[in-house]
């Protein structure tokens, strides 16, 4: 069972990514706004 | 006293804004790039969204436009050297949408921030708990099949060290709760959570050091994610409607229409006035500052001074003062002194929607929740102390298990999450809450107070027949007449202008010497001609006859206009107002479910009568002023009578302060509908049978989650008390219960028809 002895903190490094990620999505705007893009793929077209 | 037509009484909506105002709209980003954002009305499908991005794109200057669908915004990123804010508006109306610059409200500000710490802190609760819960289980595991001591201790403070940002960060919230209800000397639903927190860490810890007992690291975390997830879920609800009901404003709330040197009327900031502006008010406008009438009649509701919600004649020459209200028409103003702070922050205020405030029954759910708490706490260290005594090794368990499955999240739950669905499901029919606790209070109603024109009727009156005399013929009177009404905003008016595109031999005229009286009638010159269209009264006064030169009689229960030319009377215009299509629905069913109906209008008694019979309404009455409206409320409500008021004029505003329950109909102006309790955005009367509804289905679900809260606790309690739930077990019976009582509420949310009589529900 020594594999243990890695394999937690490799989960741990795992978790602080985890974190890390949904902070950034967070401060970035990323769940401010959830309904535009719902709608927007129904147009036909693209915006650009 | 006149006014000139059209500049000053109908500009508003063209007029352009002053540097000051324009740059509180804008976020410079970079040297030639500005951002606004727009709120838009007219949008009703994606497609909108596509044909207003498609078409604005286009506008030079413009570099980057995206609309939100749900919120109605627009997001516009333009060149401010070559393109102005109100350009930008302007080609929004151009494609029939019209478009008001929007300014966050701080409330929303505030809600969106509080959100985003929300997520963050879930987030963290979730990533962490659920490594957490992870080596929880490696532990059940060892425990039941053995391990080495050196990996159950390495796993233990790797626990322990997941759970500290957990308490610091995602927990935060409740302790900073719960010191709040210490120092206010209030006991509130954090202050068990907070203890049960802090005990089972410090417990936990205490055993990770190498002590006896156990640990609920695994507890805590999941006690807190509920916890946050709960609160998040009522955070959104709230953000959505407080959204819903700021899309509503047309207007700037501080904004006025100030006339430049040349008669141009340009919207300025309300802190920009200075003595000697001319300011135009709009009925249902707030007067924003102390001057004289110099053009317009009109009446103001000066409650804010005086107390009295009766509205008070205003004569031109005659005084108006900052913060009343203009009620009737629109009105010129010569400012007299600058704005007052306590006029701006009123005005601020009064857009700042009575959205917050808690309901009666959630506050009395609060105090009850307190003594509960009170009994709780009282209750946990009796358990704590007789066992300790007994049995030292579980009072730790045992004092954690009664604090969190007492959790009286449920109890605080039932009222608040009942409304929420009750509001949130009203907002999808197209009926905008304003205030919450009208849902309690409609169920004590007996009278329904209806006003006519806009109400029961479509408040769009059609053009329904013309006679004139010799000489005349149709579709010259209805130049004439659509000529002077051109640009008016009385309800006729906008008769006639629908009748002359109908008509193809009548067309539009030049009118010179244009002048209104408001309420009255209009006069001007077509070529040498004088001509004049209004009220019998007001064409009687100026040409002595009327009804006497026209062979037909009028047909009972219409509108009637004159048409006067050159010192005789010439044309008569017989209008309708058609009743909504489901008026008299809406009356047989509320007659039905036992409700006294009234109809109480300022409109001719014969319209009235007419309008009544049409609805079945017996209990009528015409000619009415808004004060003698206002006494018959107040009469009915001296009575011990409880009256909902269903008005959409200006003119119903004083009826609509007094009543129980006031509901607005959608065209309502800005101010009448915030005063009101709620608004039928979608103009169907039936709304109100709704709102009945979902108040005596609101009442039910109240009701049956209060008992199952308190009858869960009266279990669950002492069986915890005496050692027969272990924590793990508590937070899940506290969830789920919690979870039974939102599950319970979020039925409000699902439409089903199902007409009820009061009786019954």
């Amino acid at each position: 069972m020594d594999i243990l002895y890695l394999l937690i903190p490799l989960s741990l490094l795992l978790v602080a990514l985890i974190v890390a990620g949904a902070v950034w999505a967070v401060l970035n705007g990323q769940f401010d706004d959830l309904d535009s893009p719902a709608h927007r793929i129904l147009e036909d077209k693209g915006n650009e | 006293m006149v006014a000139k037509y059209p500049e000053i009484l109908s500009g508003g909506e063209v007029a352009g804004f002053s540097p000051a105002l324009a740059e509180r709209y804008i976020e410079r980003q970079g040297e030639n790039r500005t951002r606004a954002v727009l709120s838009v009305s007219g949008i009703s499908c994606g497609g909108c969204i596509r044909r207003i991005e498609s078409q604005l794109m286009d506008v030079p200057g413009l570099c980057m436009i995206s609309v939100n669908p749900v919120s109605h915004r627009a997001t516009v990123v333009f060149d401010h050297r070559s393109l102005a804010l109100e350009k930008i508006a302007s080609q929004f109306e151009a494609i029939g949408y019209p478009a008001t610059p929007y300014q966050p409200r701080e409330q929303e500000v505030r809600i969106e921030s509080e959100r985003r710490q929300a997520l963050l802190r879930i987030m963290v609760a979730a990533a962490l708990g659920m490594q957490v819960m992870m080596i929880a289980t490696a532990l059940y595991f060892g425990e039941a099949y053995g391990m080495n001591d050196v990996l159950r201790t390495t796993l233990e403070y790797v626990a322990m060290a997941l759970t500290v940002p957990i308490m610091v960060f995602s927990a935060r919230p409740f302790f900073e709760q719960a010191w709040k209800n210490l120092k206010h000397r209030q006991a509130g639903m954090d202050i068990p959570v907070v203890l049960a927190l802090t005990v089972a860490f410090c417990g936990s810890v205490w055993a990770t050091l190498g002590h006896a007992g156990q640990i609920y690291y695994e507890s805590i975390a999941m006690f807190v994610l509920l916890l946050l997830c709960a609160r998040f879920l009522e955070l959104s609800a709230r953000r959505r409607s407080l959204g819903a009901v700021l899309n509503m404003e047309k207007s700037i709330p501080d904004c006025a229409i100030r006339l430049d040197a040349d008669g141009e009327p340009v919207r300025v900031d309300v802190r920009e006035l200075v003595a000697g502006d001319r300011i135009v008010i709009q009925p249902g406008d707030i007067i924003l500052a102390d001057g004289k009438i110099e053009s317009g009649r009109t009446a103001a509701d000066e409650s804010v001074l005086t107390g009295e919600s009766r509205p008070v004649e205003k004569e031109p020459g005659g005084q108006v003062v900052a913060g009343s209200v203009n009620l009737e028409s629109p009105i010129l103003v010569r400012v007299s002194a600058a704005a007052p702070d306590f006029a701006v922050s009123r005005i601020l205020r009064l857009a700042e929607t009575a959205q917050s405030g808690k309901t009666r029954t959630a506050l009395m759910a609060d105090r009850v929740a307190s003594y509960f708490i009170l009994a709780v706490l009282a209750l946990a260290a009796t358990a704590g102390v007789s066992w300790w005594i007994s049995d030292p090794s579980l009072w730790l368990a045992v004092v954690i298990s009664t604090l969190v499955v007492a959790c009286p999240c449920a109890l605080s739950l039932a009222t608040p999450t009942a409304f929420v669905a009750a509001m949130g499901r009203l907002s999808r029919r197209g009926i905008v809450p304003m205030k919450g606790e009208f849902l309690e209070n409609i169920r004590s109603v007996d009278h329904v107070v209806f006003d006519k024109t806009g109400t029961l009727t479509t408040g769009r009156p059609r053009l329904k027949s013309v006679d004139t005399v010799q000489g005349w013929d149709r579709s010259e009177a209805l130049s004439i007449a659509a000529s002077l009404n051109r640009h008016a905003r009385h309800p006729f008016a906008e008769a006639f202008r629908a009748a002359i595109e109908e008509d193809r031999h009548a067309d539009y005229r030049e009118i010179g010497d244009l002048s209104a009286r408001t309420g009255s009638g209009i006069l001007g010159k077509v070529g040498r001609d004088r001509v004049a269209i209004g009220s019998a009264r007001f064409i009687g006064e100026l040409v002595g006859e009327t009804d006497r030169v026209f062979s037909r009689k009028p047909e009972k229960g219409r509108s009637l206009c004159y048409l006067a030319c050159e010192g005789r009377t010439v044309a008569r215009f017989e209008l309708d107002d058609a009743l909504r299509d489901d008026a008299r629905a809406v009356t047989g069913q509320l007659k039905g479910m036992g409700y006294g109906l009234v109809l109480l209008s300022g409109d001719s008694c014969d319209a009235v009568e007419r309008v009544a019979g049409e609805a079945g309404i017996d209990d009528r009455h015409g000619e009415m002023s808004p004060n003698e409206k206002l006494e018959y409320v107040r009469r009915l409500r001296d009575d011990g009578r409880r009256v909902i008021v269903v008005g959409d004029g200006i003119n119903d505003a004083p009826m609509v302060a007094l009543a129980d329950v006031s509901i607005t109909m959608g065209q309502a102006s800005d101010l009448t509908r915030l005063h009101s309790d709620a608004v039928l955005l979608n103009g169907r009367l039936t709304g109100i049978i709704e709102v009945l509804e979902v108040a005596w289905k609101t009442r039910r679900i109240i009701r049956q989650n209060l008992s199952w809260a308190l009858g869960y606790n009266l279990l669950a309690i002492p069986c915890a008390m005496f050692g027969l739930v272990p924590p793990w077990l508590a937070a899940i019976g506290m969830s789920t219960s919690s979870l039974i009582v939102s599950g319970n509420a979020m039925r409000l949310g699902r439409a089903r028809r199902s007409p009820r009589s009061r009786a019954g529900a």
